[in-house]
Parts: C-alpha cells; sequence; structure tokens
C-alpha cells in the first residue's frame, strides 16, 4: 500500500474516532430523556395489564415545538420475552403504544391523545400532560399468554420520542440534532403472577 | 480502478442505479411538498440519497486519484483527460452553482414572504376574539354550575340522581355527576343513556377545586367539537364535587376550532421555518449534488472511452518500437480514432508482413551461405573469391592447404598481403590477381609456383563476378594442385618406355652373349698370339656389356612392373635392422640406426620395402663412397599429422648432398648424378612409398649430406583415410 493511501486512512480514522468520542461525550451530558422508573405486567384472564411509571424530560427545544403546535409523539415499545438456554431469548409479543401530545392553542391546555385508540384527555397544564403520558395504569397490551412458565419470562420495555412521527421539514434536524433525541435505554421486569 | 470499458451486465447495473438514484431525488422532492405517504419515508429517501452522494464522491474521488497518478506517470492520454474533465466540471459547476444560488435565494425569500408581522398580529387577535367569545359563555355556564351545586348541597343522597337529570335538563347540560373527593361518581345523569362511563376530571382539576377554585375549561370532544366542562365543590366541606358538561354550540365550535387550526398552523410553520428552509436546502443540494457528481463519475467514464484509443496506440507504438508487430489493437470505436486504430493495425500488419519476408529471405540466404560454405569446405579445389577492390572475399580450406597459407586471417585483405606471409607465391599472387582482375570471361591457365614442398603446377579456372546491376562486382577462381597428376602421368610414361626398352632389348642380348661365347669357344684354339689375345678381349668386353645391359634392363622391369602388393604386418624396425646388418658386414660404411622400439607393426610388403632400402642404403653408400668416414643415419618414430598415426623413416648421409636444383627432379625416373647409373633408384623408392600411401620428401635445408624423410600411414591398407573420402566428395 503507498504511503498516501496509508496517510489517508488514519486521518480518516481519526477524524471518525474524534466525531464518535464528541457524539458519546454529548449523549453522556444530556440533560433531557426518558427514565423508566418501573413496570409491572400481569396477566388478568388471559390479557396481559400494562402498569408502568416512566418519566419525561423532554428538552428545551421539543417543549418549544409544542407550543408552536408542533404535536410531540411518543413510542412505548412493550416486549414479552421468553428464555431460551442455547439460542436467543425468544419474542412472545412485541405492542408499541403510540402517544401524541398536542397543544390546544383555544384552551390553552394540553391534549393526550392515545393513537391506538384514539381516545384523549386534557390537560391544563404541560407537566400534567407530561405526568399523564408516563402514568399508564390497567392498559391491556396484549391477549396472548406466555409461552414458557412464567418466571422464564420477561418484560422489556423502552420509551421514545418518535422522531418520525415529526413533520417533514423537522426530521433532518431532529437526526442530527441532540434535541430531539428523547429516549429510554431497554429495561426490563419480571412477569408478575 | 474500474476497468477502462464498462461490459454489459456492469453497464446496464451503472444505468439502473442511476435510474433508482434520479426516482429516489423525485420522491424526496415530492415528500416535500407532505404527500403523505412518501413524507412517512422521508429518512429513508434522505438517507438513500446520501449513501449515494458518498459513494459517487468515493466513485469520483478514486478517479481523480487515478487521474492524478496516471497525469504523473505521463501515461498517453492523461493529460488530455485531465483537460477534458476540467473544462467539464467547470462548465457544469458554474451555471449549476448559479442556479442553485438564486434557486436557494428564492425559495427563502418565499418562505419568508408567507409571514408577516400584521397576519401574525390578525392571528393572535383572531384567537383572542374566540377566546374572549368561548370565556365569556364559560363564565356564564361556571355561574350556572356553581347555582346548581348551591342547590344540591341540601338535596338528599337518594333523591340526588333524579335531581341531577332535573338539573341537566334545566340547564341544557349533557353530562352532571357528583364526585366523593376519592374520585368516586355519587351520582350521575347524561343526555346520552348508552354512554356507560362518564367522563371523570382530571386529578389536578379535582385538586384544583378541592383547594377551593372552580374549574371552568373547554375539552375536545373527538370528533364531535368541543364541551365546556366545570367543576366546582359542593358544600363547604369540599367533599364532594359537582362537574357539569356543557355542549358548545356546532357553530361556534366550528369557527373556534378554524381559528385555532388556523393560528396553530401559521404558528407551526413559523417555527419551522429555518427548519423549512433548511430542508428545501438540503433537498435542492442534494440533488444539485448527486447530479453533478453522477455526471462527473459518467464523464470520466466516458472520456476514457474516449481517450482508450490512444492509449492503445500508445501500447501499439511501444510494442512496434520493442519490435512487437503482432501486437494488434482493439477497434473500439467507429469514429475517426477507430480509423486511426484501424490504420494503425494495418500498418503493422504490412510492417510484420514485410519483416517475415526479410526474415525468409535471411534465411534463405542463410541456408545458401551454409551451404556453398560445406560445399567449398569440402572441396578438394581451393576456391578463392576476390570484390572489385581486389579484396579476398571467400577462401576455403583446400585453397589453404594447396598455398600453405592461414587464409582466414587474411579475409577482407587486399589479395596481395598473402605474398607478405609466404614472399614464394609472389608471382603466383601476382599472376592471379592480374587474371581475376583484368579478365571478363572464363578464363584457364595452369601455373606453376616453387613452396616449401617444391615445384608445384596449379591448375586454374576463373570467372567475372556480375552484380545483379550488371556491373562487375569481383571474381571466384578455382584452383587444383595438378603437380601429383603430371607426376603420374609422367611416370606412367617413363614405365610404358621402360618396359618397352626392357622388352626390345632383352630379347636380342641372350643371343648375342651365347653367339659371342660360342663365337670364342670356337675359334680361340685356332689363333695364336696378338689375335688370340684381340678375340679374347673382345669377346670378354661383348660379354660384359651384355652383362651390364642386361642388368639395366632388370632395372627397368622393376620400375615398369607392378605386381600386386604382398602385405603382411611387419615391423619396420625389424626390416631395418636385417638389411643395415648386410651393409655393416661390408664393412665400406658405417649404418647408425635410432629406432623407435614403441613402433607398432604396420601392414606393408616387406619385399618392396627391402627393395625401398636397399636403394636408399645403396645410394647412400655411393653418395659417401669418397668420404673418410662414411656415415649413414637411420631414424624411426611415430608422429601425428592431420589427426592420422604415421611412422617416419628418416634415412640422412654424410656424402656429396643435392644441389638445390636437382632436388625438384631427384625422384624423376633416369634422372642421376652418377656416371653409372640408371637414375631409377630413388625413382623406385618413390613409387613404393606411394604405393603404401606414404610421402617421401627430401630435405633441402640439410647441408651435411643428403636427409630423404619417408612417412607411412599406420591405416593406409586397412581403409582409406577420412578425409580423403571427404574430399572425394
Amino acid at each position: 500500500m503507498k504511503r498516501s493511501v496509508r496517510r489517508f486512512i488514519v486521518i480518516s480514522l481519526t477524524i471518525f474516532a474524534i466525531l464518535v468520542g464528541w457524539l458519546l461525550i454529548q449523549l453522556s451530558n444530556l440533560k433531557h430523556g426518558v427514565d423508566i422508573h418501573s413496570a409491572d405486567l400481569r396477566y388478568i384472564s388471559g390479557n396481559a395489564i400494562l402498569n408502568a411509571d416512566i418519566k419525561f424530560h423532554f428538552s428545551e427545544t421539543a417543549l418549544q415545538s409544542l407550543k408552536n403546535g408542533i404535536a410531540l409523539p411518543v413510542e412505548i415499545d412493550v416486549v414479552l420475552k421468553s428464555q431460551r438456554d442455547l439460542v436467543w431469548d425468544k419474542t412472545e409479543w412485541h405492542t408499541v403504544l403510540e402517544y401524541q401530545i398536542r397543544y390546544q392553542a383555544l384552551a390553552r391546555s394540553y391534549e393526550l391523545i392515545n393513537q391506538i385508540s384514539g381516545s384523549s384527555r386534557s390537560f391544563a397544564s404541560r407537566k400534567a400532560v407530561v405526568d399523564a403520558l408516563g402514568r399508564i395504569r390497567g392498559m391491556p397490551v396484549a391477549n396472548t399468554e406466555c409461552s414458557q412458565p412464567i418466571q422464564h419470562c420477561y418484560l422489556k420495555i423502552k420509551a421514545s420520542l418518535n422522531r418520525e412521527g415529526l413533520p417533514l421539514p423537522l426530521r433532518p434536524t431532529a437526526y442530527l440534532t441532540l434535541d430531539w433525541y428523547v429516549s429510554s435505554r431497554w429495561r426490563q421486569w419480571p412477569l408478575t403472577s | 480502478m474500474a476497468a477502462d470499458k464498462l461490459i454489459f451486465p456492469m453497464r446496464f447495473i451503472v444505468a439502473l442505479l442511476l435510474l433508482m438514484l434520479l426516482v429516489s431525488l423525485y420522491l424526496m422532492s415530492t415528500a416535500t411538498q407532505n404527500t403523505a405517504e412518501i413524507s412517512s419515508n422521508y429518512s429513508v429517501l434522505l438517507l438513500i440519497n446520501t449513501v449515494a452522494v458518498v459513494l459517487l464522491l468515493v466513485l469520483v474521488g478514486i478517479n481523480v486519484y487515478w487521474l492524478i497518478r496516471q497525469v504523473r506517470k505521463r501515461a498517453a492520454g492523461s493529460r488530455l483527460t485531465a483537460r477534458m474533465i476540467f473544462v467539464f466540471i467547470l462548465l457544469a459547476l458554474a451555471p449549476s452553482s448559479l442556479v442553485f444560488y438564486y434557486s436557494i435565494n428564492f425559495l427563502h425569500q418565499s418562505i419568508d414572504s408567507w409571514f408577516d408581522v400584521e397576519v401574525d398580529m390578525a392571528m393572535e387577535d383572531a384567537l383572542e376574539l374566540s377566546r374572549a367569545s368561548l370565556d365569556e359563555r364559560m363564565r356564564a355556564q361556571l355561574k350556572l354550575t356553581r347555582k346548581m351545586a348551591d342547590q344540591l348541597v341540601t338535596v338528599d343522597d337518594s333523591l340526588m340522581t333524579v335531581e341531577l337529570e332535573n338539573l341537566r335538563e334545566w340547564s341544557e347540560a349533557t353530562e352532571m355527576m357528583i364526585i366523593s373527593d376519592q374520585k368516586m361518581v355519587l351520582a350521575y345523569s347524561n343526555s346520552i343513556p348508552e354512554l356507560m362511563f362518564p367522563g371523570l376530571p382530571s386529578d389536578s382539576i379535582l385538586s384544583r377545586v378541592s383547594r377551593g377554585e372552580d374549574y371552568v375549561g373547554l375539552d375536545p370532544v373527538l370528533d364531535e367539537g368541543m364541551q365546556v366542562r366545570s367543576v366546582v365543590s359542593v358544600g363547604e366541606d369540599r367533599l364532594r364535587f359537582l362537574q357539569v358538561l356543557y355542549p358548545v354550540p356546532v357553530n361556534l365550535t366550528d369557527l373556534a376550532k378554524g381559528v385555532e387550526s388556523a393560528y396553530l398552523h401559521y404558528k407551526k410553520m413559523g417555527f419551522l421555518r429555518k427548519a423549512l428552509k433548511r430542508t428545501f436546502s438540503l433537498t435542492l443540494f442534494l440533488i444539485l449534488l448527486v447530479s453533478l457528481l453522477a455526471a462527473v463519475w459518467a464523464t470520466f467514464l466516458s472520456i476514457r472511452r474516449l481517450v482508450e484509443p490512444l492509449r492503445n496506440l500508445e501500447k501499439g507504438t511501444l510494442a512496434v518500437a520493442a519490435g512487437n508487430y503482432e501486437r494488434r489493437l482493439p477497434v473500439t470505436s467507429r469514429d475517426e480514432l477507430g480509423l486511426l486504430v484501424q490504420s494503425f493495425n494495418y500498418m503493422t500488419e504490412q510492417v510484420a508482413q514485410a519483416r517475415d519476408e526479410t526474415e525468409q529471405a535471411h534465411l534463405e540466404a542463410e541456408n545458401q551461405r551454409a551451404y556453398l560454405e560445406t560445399v567449398l569446405r569440402n572441396l578438394t579445389s581451393g576456391v578463392l573469391s576476390i570484390d572489385d577492390d581486389g579484396r579476398l572475399r571467400t577462401a576455403n580450406q583446400a585453397a589453404g592447404t594447396i598455398l600453405n597459407i592461414d587464409l582466414k586471417a587474411f579475409i577482407g585483405n587486399p589479395i596481395t598481403s598473402l605474398i607478405e606471409a609466404n614472399p614464394n607465391l609472389s608471382d603466383l599472387i601476382t599472376e592471379l590477381k592480374h587474371r581475376m582482375m583484368n579478365s571478363q570471361s572464363r578464363w584457364q591457365e595452369e601455373l606453376s609456383y616453387t613452396g616449401s614442398r617444391g615445384q608445384r603446377q596449379l591448375l586454374c579456372r576463373g570467372t567475372s563476378l556480375i552484380s545483379p546491376l550488371g556491373s562487375w562486382s569481383g571474381a571466384v577462381m578455382v584452383f587444383d594442385d595438378v603437380t601429383e597428376i603430371i607426376q603420374a602421368q609422367r611416370n606412367e610414361a617413363w614405365g610404358a618406355v621402360a618396359q618397352r626398352m626392357a622388352h626390345e632389348i632383352k630379347n636380342p642380348l641372350t643371343p648375342i652373349q651365347l653367339s659371342t661365347e660360342r663365337l670364342r669357344t670356337k675359334i680361340a684354339n685356332q689363333l695364336h698370339g696378338e689375335d688370340a689375345r684381340i678375340l679374347e678381349k673382345s669377346t670378354r668386353t661383348i660379354i660384359r656389356q651384355v652383362e651390364t645391359l642386361k642388368e639395366m634392363v632388370d632395372a627397368f622391369s622393376m620400375y615398369a612392373r607392378s605386381p600386386g602388393m604382398n602385405l603382411t604386418s611387419i615391423s619396420i624396425n625389424e626390416l631395418i635392422e636385417d638389411v643395415g646388418a648386410l651393409y655393416n658386414a661390408q664393412q665400406t660404411v658405417t649404418i647408425q640406426t635410432n629406432l623407435d622400439q614403441r613402433l607398432p607393426t604396420i601392414k606393408i610388403d616387406g619385399g618392396r620395402f627391402s627393395r625401398l632400402l636397399h636403394n636408399l642404403i645403396k645410394n647412400a653408400q655411393e653418395a659417401t663412397a669418397g668420404h673418410s668416414n662414411p656415415l649413414i643415419e637411420i631414424t624411426t618414430r611415430r608422429v601425428e599429422h592431420a589427426g592420422y598415426q604415421w611412422q617416419e623413416l628418416v634415412v640422412r648421409d654424410n656424402g656429396c648432398g643435392f644441389e638445390e636444383h636437382q632436388v625438384e627432379t631427384i625422384f624423376d625416373p633416369y634422372v642421376t648424378t652418377k656416371i653409372k647409373g640408371t637414375g631409377l633408384g630413388l625413382a623406385i623408392v618413390k613409387k613404393i612409398v606411394e604405393e603404401h600411401q606414404g610421402t617421401i620428401d627430401v630435405n633441402s635445408q640439410y647441408s651435411i649430406g643428403a636427409e630423404f624423410i619417408i612417412r607411412l600411414p599406420e591405416t593406409a591398407h586397412v581403409e582409406l583415410p577420412e578425409h580423403q573420402g571427404e574430399n572425394v566428395l
């Protein structure tokens, strides 16, 4: 390999490493995000009922956009998995709970819409609607039971701002700036009998 | 780098990819126009086009790197390619950049023109007006709710539902309910009986009301417009709450919703103004970049294909310069460059054909030369040729052998330079040069010269060499040493004379002798005195002279007669010792022998060889007759000559020797230096030697007496020597 080509590769790798390092630092300093405090899935009469406490911390930019008529789409991924010995764990089912928060200029209130059921609720303050978004109580998420004994099954949950649900002009910016990266890591809990 | 010329599947794939890229660009630009289905895939389209841009950048980068290397290596066509690429990029980039710049400006100005302060204010005012209208209505309805709550304070719980029903109908509310502080519905009334689940107030509303603050607000009703929600406490203890939902008239709802929708859309667009500009700019930039990069890449491919014939021509020229005429260049186009390549191929084909013909002619000439050399080498005749400057061009081996000169060293030199090597040839060479340079036609002449082997006779034949243009370009001469042939012819003639003389003379000698003896016998008794003495003397003289004549005739017979050879394996040394012993016994001469005891036996005729020795010793004995200490030395040894083994016999004496002029004819018959000699002794010796395939020479340089050198081949009578066989060819 020629010296000029080697030099080009070394410079490219160095720039790439610097960019990755900068990105990791920025991610670690993020003040916004999603914390999943607790989650509980139990089967009642064959239906999987979810209770969860999730705390959403939207960035100031996202909250500003909400006030300016941008609806914030939120997704909560709920996955039931069963353990297997030799291969990776089996996904029993995967459900996505889709919500949207909207500002109502006329009533100066915020509306929380369940995108799947179509139901909505109004809240007088932004904090109230964000809190309500994260408080999930008795939500039926599936009617398929785990194929394994309940002690071998576990729940995985992840909540995030769905950037693909943002208005089109905002999506490139949402992907290129960290203000719109509002997401939790995957968390898992055992099933409650 | 990619192949210089894309093959069909690759070309098809590239075209397909470019087409897909164009479709992707089209979809992305369509997506910005808010087409719902395409908009949902906008990010994917953006990613695809970004990856395409990166790939095109890599491709163009590789091509640029390749081009720089080619220019540095000064490859054929590289500078032309660089110049064309540069011009194309300049021509494509300048207008594209201008269009892009003005498009972006136009786009930004268009987006900015959507927004205006007055419109902004109007929107705010419209919303405020709607709010004021709704607020007025809500305040009245809150007042009504408070009034109904006060009425319900005193109502018994068992009648509460009935009372609620009455109040709801009276107030034209859609729903009324009494809720405990534990959020339990204590009483409920609804204008829609089938609605099973009442719309409970949120915790924040209840918390607010429990603090003593009445609540009234607008709630959206899914697909049905809006409703007014009012919540107040019932009683002073604030343990129960009354919630009343009032409908908002449809016309009012529609107007308010319209105002709200327009306001929010305007606010959203205002918020997205920068993002919108950025997105449109990005889309436009991507389209420009993809178009430019694809065009540059396509330009690289097409220009390289255009320049390929030039590169091939350079390679072909170098190949021709290196002597490779077999290389044919591919004809990749039908334009003028293609014609040029075709012409080059035709030229190299013609050159290759000419070269092959030249090589063939050269090979044939070489074969002819080799054939001629072989013929000349194996000719027993000498061949010499000269060019038009009189320089020696050709000389075969036989010529060198005949003239006793290494002629190879004189090739290219004037023929007169041979005189320097052998001054004895001065007259011969001068004569030959004269003949060769001046004779225009064939000529033949017998020339003689004196060399180390005495007087030699050459039969020379020559002719001129005429060039293809008709001019004289030299001459060639063939010559043979005919000395031995002439000598043999002379010997044959002398043999015939001797045989006739022997026959004619010997016949009358016996009657003469017998008649003389009878005459002496018959008359001797009748004569006395002087007569008797005269008779006796005369008859004795006659008889003696007849005896002498008989001896002479016998010698003639010996020379002329050629009986068959009786070859046996004999040691020459033993023959010498036997013959020498006879002469040593006479004590008239001392014979000293120096014989090589390693000599093997040799197949010779013993009788003939004894005669040879007798003749030589007798000749030496007579030559040393007057010497006080006559001595004859006989030496034998084995020598190698011309690749063969020879037995050499040297006989020398300390007698009177020969004069220089006598050496040339010493072996001729009837040549003698003695008074009573027949002149046949040495002639017989030579004849015997030649009958044994040997050679005899007299050393004229030996000054003490005479020296004869005889050489006999050891295999002469078994088979002919190999070189003689070659000479026959």
